[in-house]
């Protein structure tokens, strides 16, 4: 037996080869808390820039400085202030982040992959902005920081789930030729590539020694 | 894990550090552009499945080794920048303890014939 394969500890959700489940709810939940503390972050943010609140609630930096930033040309890149684009994210990772039971990296591939790009994305900006606040605006924003290492956590914490699924499109695509693997995607069974494949694997589960 | 740990806490170290040494636009701007990059990969390669993406963390550390003295810069902070760049260095070689397997890590994205068969990495 190959000492990387042990088949008895493949079984039931968890992906072949794998020796957690990355679509576990205890894997997936604090990913969610952290989510609702990003959309918070952000409400808090998009509402200061759209003029609800006057001042920004800022203990370390001072108010002037959240404001500094929150208002500065790069906050106003885009046609709506960047605080409601943290809020679109925030929303889209809490639904693709929920989304879908302890198999979703083999059911729902596209789930799980809409889930990565969005907290890549989210992860991406939140780094840009941090490192412009630093250099181009040259002030710092508390609550944009919060929002920007809750990112960039959710990121790292996450983005591992997608690699279940990839390596089940690649096994569908490796078995089939490629012919279903848009199927699989949308979460058609297949039930063959949810083992792995190789000269290692017999029938059954059964490694078999090469 | 915990050598992820130290490249976070030196990235955190480099946004502070413009603000308690002595420092110019430029040299501040170097440590400003290197310490969030320092930690989001930190972050990114803290859990086994991710670890891999450690190895960009070498490429910030070394551009902290050289671009502190190429700009406008004091001595305290060149000092202050280009040590953890070549500490981000070193912590971002070695693999560090994983303990989880991720069917064969992320090249078997491109060889699915290796699924399960290949060291973890």
């Amino acid at each position: 037996m190959h000492p990387l394969y042990r088949p008895e500890q493949t079984a039931g959700n968890t992906p072949p080869g794998w020796s957690y489940n990355p679509s576990a709810w205890r894997e997936r939940w604090p990913l969610l808390v952290l989510a609702v503390i990003g959309l918070l972050a952000a409400l808090y943010t998009a509402l200061a820039q759209v003029g609800v609140f006057a001042t920004m609630w800022d203990p370390f930096f001072g108010s002037a400085s959240s404001y500094a930033v929150t208002h500065s040309e790069i906050s106003r890149l885009l046609p709506i202030p960047d605080g409601v684009i943290g809020v679109v994210g925030y929303v889209c990772d809490l639904v693709f982040g929920a989304l879908g039971g302890e198999r979703r990296w083999r059911d729902h591939p596209w789930v799980v992959l809409l889930f990565a790009l969005v907290i890549l994305a989210l992860g991406i900006v939140s780094l840009v902005l941090t490192i412009l606040q630093g250099t181009v605006i040259g002030s710092w924003c508390t609550v944009c920081l919060v929002s920007a290492a809750v990112s960039t956590i959710i990121l790292g914490m996450g983005i591992g789930e997608s690699l279940a699924s990839l390596q089940y499109l690649s096994r569908v695509r490796l078995e089939t030729g490629g012919a279903e693997v848009w199927r699989a995607l949308w979460g058609g069974a297949h039930p063959r590539a949810e083992r792995p494949t190789g000269r290692g694997v017999g029938t059954g589960g059964v490694a078999v020694t090469d | 894990m915990w050598l992820q740990m130290g490249n976070i806490a030196l990235g955190i170290w480099l946004m502070v550090a413009p603000a308690v040494l002595p420092s110019t636009v430029p040299g501040a701007t170097v440590d400003r552009i290197a310490g969030p990059l320092a930690i989001w990969l930190g972050v990114l390669a803290f859990r086994g499945v991710t670890r891999p993406f450690r190895a960009l963390n070498v490429l910030t550390g070394m551009f902290l080794a050289i671009a502190p003295w190429v700009v406008p810069n004091t001595g305290p902070l060149i000092l202050g920048s280009v040590l953890p760049g070549w500490a981000i260095i070193v912590l971002s070689i070695p693999r560090g303890v994983v303990r989880e397997r991720t069917g064969g890590g992320w090249w078997t994205i491109i060889r699915p014939d290796l699924i399960a068969h290949t060291p973890e990495d």
